[in-house]
């Protein structure tokens, strides 16, 4: 375990994190918005900038980039003999095995990422630092892309920077939460989801919606039951279950408007209407409060009031579940 | 326009007699200029790489005198040449002074902050995540600057097309270092200058159709070399 502080200037205000705890052998995913400090935090631990590296790694900036030649050569830049063997049988995994022999500048975004990807895990090196892995990444490669990465970092010590919930969820132990440069909460991943240490953390999750139930894992996919509602949402989860629904994954529409294509549908009325600075937070009695963010524009053309009945609906992707 | 007419036709008359003389003009031109461009960029291109891409004390003081390099006046790198290879002079004993190896020395030191100075603008252009991909790497520092030189190499191309641009075009250094001796250390600009001073015009004017001739030529083959596609 290593704890370290990092405190790094950065476009005129200053990445300043105290005692960042490291657990050797699992995976900590620093989490945060955009523009919370992340990258520039796994910039200074892979010694990139600042001084010299703070961990012995394999670091793999969010922006990928090939040098001219094929796209095998790349995968190899910097491996021995041994680690470029297993990148193949990495990329083989990954889905590129076919396009190694071909010039590195026809490779799409999404391969570009995965090779780098399979070149990264394939280094032997103490520590594995990933920046968001799963940006650029085709919907259709996420999920393939996702469990080998949770395979392949599962035991290994690694850092992982992402603003993404469902891979924070799928690949961490530990969970650091940034803001502004600093370091709200550290944590075991499922104790900081159960409790939030402040609004802050709560909101930088997209908290607002926790209901809690029994799940039920099948395909991919787990049902909460909650009372009389089910909640569907991905992750694999038997038994007590916490569903996890971001304020702005919930659409509000007409109860008598036709089906969508969203799992999760719900009827209900609005019990609380309140303002933030661009948006309006609608809380909805479905059984449990949920709470959706909408701009004031849809407000009105759905003519929300206290008290109307409406439609939330949400796709179970958008829904988290892990275990209460 | 006569005039003209005329120094057109002598320098068509001087073309057509191509004798051993101008031969030997215009094959020193080649190997001097060569010679030195190669030297200037064998070692100018990785210096400039090393100024690019290197964390190393007295980086920005050498950055600086490359900057300085690129547009230093021909004639003073002759005259400080010729200082310290004039008899009484510190080198005088190695006997440079009006040599083609002296004048080598002098376009190399030309050529030199050229190379280096295009090459490390052309690096520093490199996308900043090419850069820091490079960085996240951790190739031994040889291997990492070749894989920049090769994806900056049309900004290296024209470091080397504009070292021996610099080299075959000057006449200052040459001329004081080298003394313009026929059949020694005459070259197509020192030639152009000693014609023109005598007011053989049709002789200046061929010696000058030839310089443009070699510059082409070897502008041509160098952009060629430029823009072949390297790598596996």
């Amino acid at each position: 375990m290593t704890s370290l502080d990092i405190r790094v200037p950065e476009n005129g205000s200053v990445v300043d994190v105290e005692g960042l705890v490291l657990e050797s052998n699992s995976v900590t995913v620093l989490f945060g918005p955009n523009g919370a400090g992340k990258t520039t935090i796994l910039r200074r631990l892979a010694g990139i900038i600042g001084g010299d590296p703070l961990l012995g790694c394999s670091y793999q900036p969010q922006s990928p980039y090939l040098f001219r030649g094929l796209a095998g050569y790349n995968l190899g830049l910097g491996l021995n003999a041994e680690e470029a063997s297993r990148g193949g049988t990495l990329a083989g995994s990954l889905g590129i095995r076919d396009v190694l022999a071909e010039p590195s500048h026809t490779l799409s975004g999404g391969e570009t990422k995965r090779l780098a990807i399979a070149r990264t895990l394939a280094r032997t090196a103490e520590w594995v630092l990933l920046d968001e892995p799963l940006s650029a990444i085709d919907t259709a490669d996420r999920s393939t892309v996702l469990r080998l990465l949770a395979e392949e970092l599962g035991g290994r010590s690694s850092v992982v920077v992402t603003h993404d919930l469902d891979v924070a969820v799928a690949l961490a132990d530990q969970i650091a939460v940034i803001d502004h440069g600093r370091l709200l909460q550290q944590g075991p991943v499922s104790s900081v989801l159960r409790a939030p240490a402040s609004v802050e953390v709560a909101r930088i999750f997209g908290l607002g919606n926790i209901v809690e139930g029994e799940g039920l894992a099948a395909d991919g996919l787990t049902t909460v039951t909650v009372g009389r509602l089910v909640v569907v949402g991905t992750g694999a989860v038997d038994g007590p279950a916490r569903a996890i629904i971001p304020g702005d994954s919930v659409v509000l529409s007409r109860p008598d408007q036709p089906g969508t294509s969203a799992r999760n549908r719900w009827t209900g009325r609005v019990v609380e209407i309140r303002k933030t600075s661009s948006v309006l937070e609608v809380t909805v009695d479905v059984g449990f409060p949920l709470v959706s963010v909408v701009t004031s524009g849809a407000a009105d053309e759905l003519g929300l009031e206290v008290g109307a009945e409406v439609m939330a609906s949400v796709k179970a992707t958008a829904v988290v579940i892990v275990p209460a | 326009m006569e005039f003209i007419t005329q120094v057109i036709g002598d320098a068509f008359e001087a073309l057509t007699d191509f004798g051993p003389e101008l031969a030997g003009v215009l094959g020193l031109t080649l190997v001097v200029s060569l010679v030195s461009t190669f030297i200037g960029v064998v070692v100018g291109v990785p210096l400039g790489v090393g100024l690019a891409m290197g964390r190393f004390r007295g980086r920005r003081a050498i950055t600086i005198l490359v900057h300085v390099g690129m547009g230093i006046p021909p004639v003073l790198v002759g005259l400080f040449l010729l200082l310290l290879f004039w008899d009484s002079g510190p080198f005088g004993s190695l006997g440079l002074v009006f040599t083609p190896t002296a004048m080598v020395i002098a376009q190399v030191l030309l050529a030199l902050p050229i190379a280096a100075g295009i090459t490390a603008g052309a690096i520093e252009g490199l996308a900043p995540s090419a850069l820091e991909q490079l960085d996240a790497l951790k190739l031994p520092r040889m291997v990492k600057g070749r894989i920049a030189a090769i994806e900056a190499r049309s900004g290296v191309a024209a470091a080397v097309v504009a070292s021996f641009g610099r080299v075959v075009a000057e006449v200052g250094a040459v001329l004081i270092i080298g003394g313009n001796i026929a059949g020694e250390t005459r070259v197509l600009t020192t030639l152009i200058v000693q014609e023109s001073r005598q007011a053989r015009f049709g002789a200046a004017v061929a010696a000058g159709v030839l310089l443009l001739l070699l510059s082409l030529l070897v502008n041509l083959l160098l952009g060629r070399f430029g823009q072949r596609p390297v790598g596996p």
